[in-house]
């Protein structure tokens, strides 16, 4: 048996989707529902979560519930092309990140990955398999050579400096 | 009559229940006026457009000799005609009326300050006042009234107002774009002559498809007013004809109407078909949207009306050069007429019904929803056509790939409406009820097939559409998914379509197999509806339909006095809706015709024509096309046409030398009211 509580006013933040507004994600209250967006979603597929699922959950106010929600978007705006509506799904959802991150703090991958960002200028560290593999067929270990590297892992710095993201994922870049 | 400034001034003030009471001081404002020079007498009531409202004021009037009134309620938009007429009664003239709005622009906007409300509402008497001293009396215009009427359209709205005023005694003058009467109705939209009994497991239920909710086959329904209509001796049928040219006003309308050339005399020929039999052209037939042929000499379908042959000059061998004349030959009342040129008729009309009805939305982009790029994706317009039993397939439903009858089918709701990204995202109201309609027409004659709906929201409102509705699901088997589809594709080498979408009442993600996929394409304005709606200066609605007057209280009024609308050229519509709202255009405009004259209601501007230098910029500025240019001895001088002119002032402001005056919006009645509104208290 599945148990599941109804969902009760409580839960229901009204003032939630002016927050959304506030950060960019565009009027929810355009959707009327129709579903063209999981339709043409390359990962709501594979999460119960879909994307017209999350902008309801927005126009009814679950703010506790959609914020475990918008990290899987691709953000490839497929759903935006689509929209009879005029709406930006992928926007709603990056605004719903922004959201997460100062209201509940950065989920640990984010982190890690800003981490990386800021410490290499990409966001994943090369795996000494992979340093390997390029051995292997003759490249460098690394693919870009340092100086390269320093000089667009200190823009990138000056970037997170300048927008205070730095101070929002908690990262301590020196100085 | 008064002279100016030395009116004697009654003020009426309105507390209209609590909307203005509640936050106004009445009385305060009452007391206020009635020290203000000039004022003779001020007076307050509960509701002064009431019956007991206007009879104290007519008491008033005649008791304090007021010849100058002042009312102050809710905006002039509602009730100014009434106390126009209230004071007219009494003896004053109609225009030496100010309205004073403490409603809408006091009482409303400034309820939670009711002390500063009141302030500003005696400013706004106090201007009134001062303005109402310096009126002087305006008389009305007087036209007269051409009893005949040019009925825009030849669809089932336009057919009906004409008949309508036809029968009232008015001559009326029908214009229709196409060949054939009937508009959508009779043509492709709903056009299904499909009388017989079909045969297998139905045979018993007499099924005529055409119109919802009961599917009564449409040209059954239109045919006997057709015929009615053609042979009506007050009505003229001009076919193939477009409006060109429109001027004058309402009473006074000169319509140039422009022919095209049917190379077919109207008067002989008798639809025998002859002519068609030896033609060596056979081109596709348009009208049936390539399904079928159709010869150069050919009528658009079967059951058209009238039934006159045309001919395609576009295939004829003779545009070629070349020396045809196999129908003039085989016809036995000699009717091609190779030599038609077409014709211009000028008409004189008193009031003008657009009728111009709609047309479908075409899917916009190659491949939008697989449209025109796969074979089996149709529109319901096409699927139509099929379901005639007259038409290209004789009522055989067919995937146009390979002519097989289709197993599944699959319609697509809400294409080309709301949809914001396209144009205003409106509804076309009648695509929930013609699908329904289709669905079960396909399953009279295919019962095997399996038909699924793919929508956003059902909307089967109206006398006997949820019943439909309730029929479609429950006596034919039709499946409803909640989804707008995401993409179809085409299966290469079966040429079926896989439809994408997702069922949003299970929340998963659907990928379905069909054999035809029909589009429920949205109703769209006509094409030509802008160059229309700009030559007779009517606004349009966002959505590019006819603007009617007001939604609620004048549905078929347009901006235009003597110009009414009718049908789906003001919005997208069911047939009754477009028949009942035909029928009150009717009446309109023979509610305005009977009259024989008629009076003008706005405060016209006028030119002072030795301050006038022709420079032509009224002209430009005028939304409705009030002035025109007159020679006056050496150079042209402006005039303003007083039935067309309704007072908006924009000329007014546009005259460089300040030639434009505005009747009781005079440059000193205007100093007046602002010097009042600025004063120091």
């Amino acid at each position: 048996m599945l148990e599941e509580p109804p969902i009760v006013d409580e839960e229901c933040d009204r003032g939630f989707i002016k927050k959304i507004t506030e950060f960019g994600g565009g009027d929810v209250q355009v959707c009327m529902q129709c579903g063209n967006c999981t339709g043409v979603c390359p990962v709501s597929m594979k999460t119960e979560n879909k994307v017209r699922n999350i902008i309801k959950m927005c126009q009814m106010g679950l703010k506790e519930r959609v914020l475990s929600t918008p990290w899987v978007c691709a953000t490839c705006y497929r759903c935006f092309e689509h929209c009879p509506s005029g709406m930006n799904p992928a926007e709603l959802i990056v605004a719903l990140r922004h959201i997460v991150v100062r209201e509940v703090g950065p989920p640990p991958f984010v982190v890690e990955t800003s981490h990386n960002v800021a410490d290499l200028g990409q966001s994943m560290k090369l795996s000494a398999n992979i340093m390997e593999m390029r051995k292997e067929i003759g490249l460098p270990a690394e693919p870009f050579d340092k100086l390269f590297r320093d000089k667009a892992v200190n823009d990138i710095r000056t970037i997170m400096r300048a927008t205070g993201f730095d101070k929002l994922i908690g990262i301590k870049l020196g100085d | 009559m008064a002279g100016e400034g030395e009116a004697k001034v009654g003020v009426f003030v309105c507390r209209c229940g609590a909307n203005i009471g509640r936050v106004i001081d009445c009385e305060n404002l009452r007391e206020y006026a009635s020290t203000m020079p000039g004022v003779v007498t001020a007076m307050t009531h509960d509701y002064l457009c009431s019956e007991d409202g206007l009879k104290i004021m007519r008491e008033e009037i005649s008791k304090s000799g007021a010849d100058a009134i002042v009312v102050a309620a809710c905006t002039p938009r509602l009730h100014e005609k009434t106390f126009r007429d209230n004071i007219e009664a009494a003896g004053i003239n109609r225009y030496l009326l100010h309205v004073a709005n403490i409603r809408e622009q006091c009482s409303w906007v400034h309820s939670n300050e009711p002390y500063k409300a009141t302030e500003k509402a005696k400013d706004l008497v106090r201007m009134g006042v001062r303005k109402a001293r310096t009126f002087s009396p305006v008389e009305g215009v007087s036209v007269q009234l051409k009893q005949e009427v040019l009925v825009v359209g030849g669809g089932v709205a336009g057919i009906e107002a004409a008949y309508d005023l036809a029968e009232l005694g008015y001559r009326v003058h029908l214009v229709e774009r196409k060949p054939v009467l009937g508009g959508n109705m009779a043509t492709s939209f709903t056009c299904l002559l499909w009388c017989h009994e079909v045969p297998g497991k139905f045979q018993t239920i007499s099924f005529r498809q055409g119109t919802f909710p009961t599917c009564d086959c449409s040209g059954c329904t239109i045919t006997p007013r057709l015929v009615e209509l053609i042979n009506h001796p007050d009505i003229n049928i001009l076919t193939m004809s477009e409006v060109k040219e429109v001027s004058g006003h309402v009473g006074d309308f000169r319509v140039k109407v422009v022919q095209k050339p049917r190379y077919v005399d109207e008067a002989k020929c008798v639809g025998c078909g002859n002519c068609s039999i030896p033609c060596p052209v056979t081109v596709k037939n348009e009208y049936d949207f390539g399904l079928a042929d159709r010869k150069a000499i050919f009528i658009p379908y079967q059951q058209g009306i009238p039934r006159k042959y045309l001919i395609d000059m576009d295939s004829c061998l003779r545009s070629r050069g070349e020396e045809c004349s196999a129908c003039l030959d085989s016809c036995p009342f000699g009717a091609p007429d190779y030599a038609d040129k077409g014709r211009e008729i000028n008409l004189d009309v008193g009031a003008i019904i657009v009728a111009t009805g709609f047309e479908t939305y075409k899917p916009h982009v190659k491949g939008y929803l697989g449209y025109k790029e796969s074979k089996n994706v149709i529109t319901a317009v096409e699927l139509e056509r099929m379901l005639d039993k007259a038409g290209p397939t004789g009522g055989i439903v067919i995937r146009p790939s390979d002519r097989r009858v289709p197993k599944r089918i699959a319609f697509i709701q809400c294409v080309g409406s709301r949809n914001r990204r396209i144009n205003e995202g409106y509804c076309s109201k009648v695509c929930c009820m013609y699908t329904m309609k289709n669905a079960q027409a396909i399953k009279e004659t295919h019962p095997e097939v399996d038909i699924t709906v793919y929508y956003i929201d059902l909307r089967a409102v109206g006398k006997g559409v949820e019943e439909f509705y309730h029929r479609t699901r429950e006596d034919y088997g039709v499946e409803y998914t909640r989804g707008r589809p995401a993409e179809v594709l085409e299966e290469k080498g079966t040429q079926n379509l896989i439809i994408r979408a997702e069922e949003t009442l299970l929340n998963k993600i659907t990928e379905r197999n069909f054999d035809l996929v029909v589009l429920s394409v949205s109703l769209v304005p006509p094409e030509g509806m802008k160059e229309l709606a700009e030559m007779l200066k009517l606004r349009l609605s966002p959505d590019g339909f006819i603007q009617e007057a007001h939604t609620r209280m004048k549905p078929v009024e347009t901006s235009i006095d003597g110009i009414y609308v009718c049908g789906c050229a003001q919005g997208p519509k069911d047939v009754p809706e477009s028949v009942a709202q035909a029928k009150a255009a009717a009446l309109e405009a023979a509610i305005l015709l009977h009259k024989k004259v008629w009076k003008t209601e706005s405060l016209n501007a006028y030119v002072d024509s030795e301050k006038c230098i022709g420079c032509e910029l009224c002209i430009e500025t005028c939304p409705y096309g009030a002035p025109v240019l007159e020679k006056v001895g050496q150079g042209n001088k402006a005039r303003i046409v007083e039935a067309l002119c309704k007072g908006c002032g924009t000329c007014v402001v546009a005259c460089p030398s300040r030639a434009i005056h505005s009747r009781q919006f005079t440059d000193r009645q205007l100093t007046n009211e602002i010097r009042a509104a600025l004063e120091v208290k």
